[in-house]
């Protein structure tokens, strides 16, 4: 099934025990490609595991069988020959002459993408399919990173992108001639080399493509570029350009930055939603009903160090109920930024919270803070660098 | 900016995202959805916002107007809101922690002060069919010096790193947006028009929204 051929690779457990029961030799590389990463193994485990499937088929349990079986029928019922080729299943080309299996197998119509056949055999095969094992293989079958198990699938995928075709072949080279042996492998498509090296590479390239698909799909107007070298070229504008964006944005952010008001900017950003697509001043406001009174105060303080201090009071019960509100934010001052005991032009100061959850941050307010919402945060300039908690508060407010 | 053709593709992409049977273990998400849920975008904004007080603070004794060390800051707390599992989020990270020069002597290789260009240029191809690889292979260098830390990658983990890169970038161009335009918005009103201005961005953002 299509499951176990591509989970066997990749270390599924419950394939782990199909290639267990029947005879193979290479048992080990299946545990070694468990336990290692695919990317690493992939390429040594690749023609073993090949082998193993080979070797395996013939055994097929069972249960291998009952997930064939319902999956045999819908495909073959299909017309297009594509299709039928990909449902032929196992059986189907078991009961056929072998060279008419050839044929079959060989089937010279598919599209050149070895990726695209495989997802569109894929999904094409589970569409129809109501076998048992398709509830899984969605979740296999579309993986986000195909090339993880394309390398597998890529076999299956040029012929026979069904699961219950068995990606086997010889390592020496059977090519595409040999079908005769009751295994059905699929392998390369017509005209394709089969050795080990042109396998490997093609699982490579597809892992590539794959990945270069995802990138174009995030880069605008990627998709209608065809070529490697383009798509490339475009995706490296693109991300100059979001770089040059951010180093304008953060000049813009420079020159704003002296005079905002943080506290307020993160209740801001706590009650509004930035999914709305702009962030405003308004939107916060409607959500703490508390800062609309109180604006003026704050908005007269940006900049300005004089005024504030009359505010204080006024200042100091938003505060408080900033402080709560951003004491869950800071924890991020902790993790990351070492900053110093440097003295605040601007009276006003903010997070309070700062100081109460970092103890290693050296900036005054910690200090004058306490309690979470006991000290209210007070402006603190270079004067009073550090002084006890509750007195530099007063200390401040006797200044002013 | 082309602002964002995909950004509503979390719903399509989603599909792709769903969890593996237990067989990858670690599948992950492609960066459409990763990087585009509102839950990112709140995360960085904060850590934005955080970053942004902390460089502030900073700067006011340093340096009068320090624009790259904002452009550090946001940069740094996208780093951070990847939680360290992309390369380029760790190489940010680290980089900024120890001098890429101490990492450099560590790792026992020299330090090439000036990247020369003698492997740089591209030699003559043989035939059309290696003149076009040798194409590619020099735009995945470039990609891989213009994503930090992915410079000597092979090509699929470098496409992957690149496909998360550029998601983040998008988020972080957003988000900064916003805020500089809300800033710059608030800051520009004077105190007693205070009011006003701020009920015209309230309608146009509920009008958007």
């Amino acid at each position: 099934m299509w499951k176990w051929s591509s989970d066997g690779m990749y270390s599924s457990s419950s394939a782990n025990h199909i290639f267990c029961s029947s005879e193979f030799r290479f048992h080990r590389s299946v545990p070694s490609s468990h336990a290692h990463s695919q990317q690493k193994h992939n390429h040594k485990h690749k023609q073993v595991t090949v082998r193993t499937h080979t070797l395996s088929s013939p055994l097929l349990s069972s249960p291998m069988e009952d997930e064939i079986q319902p999956l045999l029928n819908p495909t073959t019922a299909s017309a297009s020959p594509s299709v039928a080729t990909s449902g032929a299943s196992f059986t189907a080309l078991l009961g056929l002459p072998p060279n008419r299996a050839v044929e079959l197998l060989h089937e010279p119509t598919f599209p050149s993408d070895p990726a695209l056949v495989d997802r569109a055999a894929r999904f094409s095969v589970f569409a129809a399919a109501a076998a048992a094992s398709s509830a899984p293989s969605p979740e296999v079958s579309p993986p986000p990173p195909p090339p993880e198990t394309a390398k597998k699938r890529k076999d299956g995928a040029s012929t026979n992108g069904k699961a219950k075709v068995k990606k086997g072949k010889h390592a020496e080279e059977d090519t595409d001639g040999e079908n005769k042996l009751p295994y059905v492998h699929v392998r390369a498509r017509r005209g394709q080399a089969t050795d080990s090296h042109s396998l490997a590479e093609r699982a490579r390239r597809e892992k590539i493509n794959a990945r270069m698909k995802l990138l174009q799909e995030l880069v605008p107007g990627c998709s209608k570029i065809s070529g490697t070298a383009l798509v490339l070229d475009e995706i490296i504008n693109h991300v100059q350009y979001l770089q040059r964006q951010v180093e304008y944005l953060s000049m813009r952010l420079a020159a704003v930055n002296p005079r905002i008001d943080f506290s307020g900017l993160d209740t801001f950003l706590s009650a509004t939603t930035m999914e709305c697509g702009r962030l405003t001043i308004g939107n916060a406001k409607v959500g703490t009903e508390l800062d609309q009174q109180q604006q003026q105060p704050v908005w007269s303080e940006v900049g300005v160090s004089d005024s504030d201090r009359m505010n204080s009071t006024t200042n100091s019960k938003r505060l408080q109920i900033q402080l709560q509100q951003n004491q869950l934010q800071q924890f991020w001052h902790v993790d990351f930024l070492n900053t110093q005991n440097h003295s605040q032009p601007s009276v006003w100061e903010r997070d309070t919270v700062m100081g109460s959850t970092a103890p290693h941050v050296q900036r005054e307010e910690q200090h004058s803070l306490v309690g979470p919402g006991a000290v209210p945060l007070l402006s603190f300039d270079r004067v009073n660098p550090v002084a006890p908690p509750i007195q530099s508060n007063q200390q401040l407010k006797m200044e002013l | 900016m082309a602002s964002v053709p995909s950004s509503s593709s979390s719903s399509p992409s989603q599909p792709k995202t769903r969890k593996k049977p237990g067989q990858n273990s670690s599948p992950a998400p492609p960066p459409q959805t990763k990087w585009r849920t509102g839950t990112q975008e709140r995360l960085y904004s904060r850590r934005l916002v955080d970053a942004l007080r902390a460089t502030r603070d900073r700067t006011q004794v340093q340096e009068s107007v320090g624009s790259r060390a904002v452009k550090e800051a946001a940069d740094s707390a996208l780093a951070l809101t990847a939680r360290g599992q992309s390369r380029w989020s760790r190489a940010i990270l680290f980089g900024r922690n120890s001098c890429r020069r101490k990492l450099l002597v560590k790792a026992g290789g020299k330090i090439r002060r000036h990247r020369r260009k003698q492997h740089g240029v591209p030699p003559v191809a043989a035939e059309p069919g290696v003149l076009k690889e040798q194409k590619v292979k020099e735009r995945l260098r470039k990609l891989g010096r213009l994503v930090p830390g992915c410079r000597k990658l092979p090509a699929a983990t470098l496409l992957e790193e690149a496909a998360d890169y550029v998601a983040a970038l998008e988020l972080q161009v957003r988000t900064m947006r916003a805020l500089a335009d809300a800033l710059s918005a608030a800051t520009v009103s004077a105190p007693e028009e205070e009011e006003t201005a701020a009920v015209d961005p309230m309608a146009i953002a509920e009008q958007g929204s």
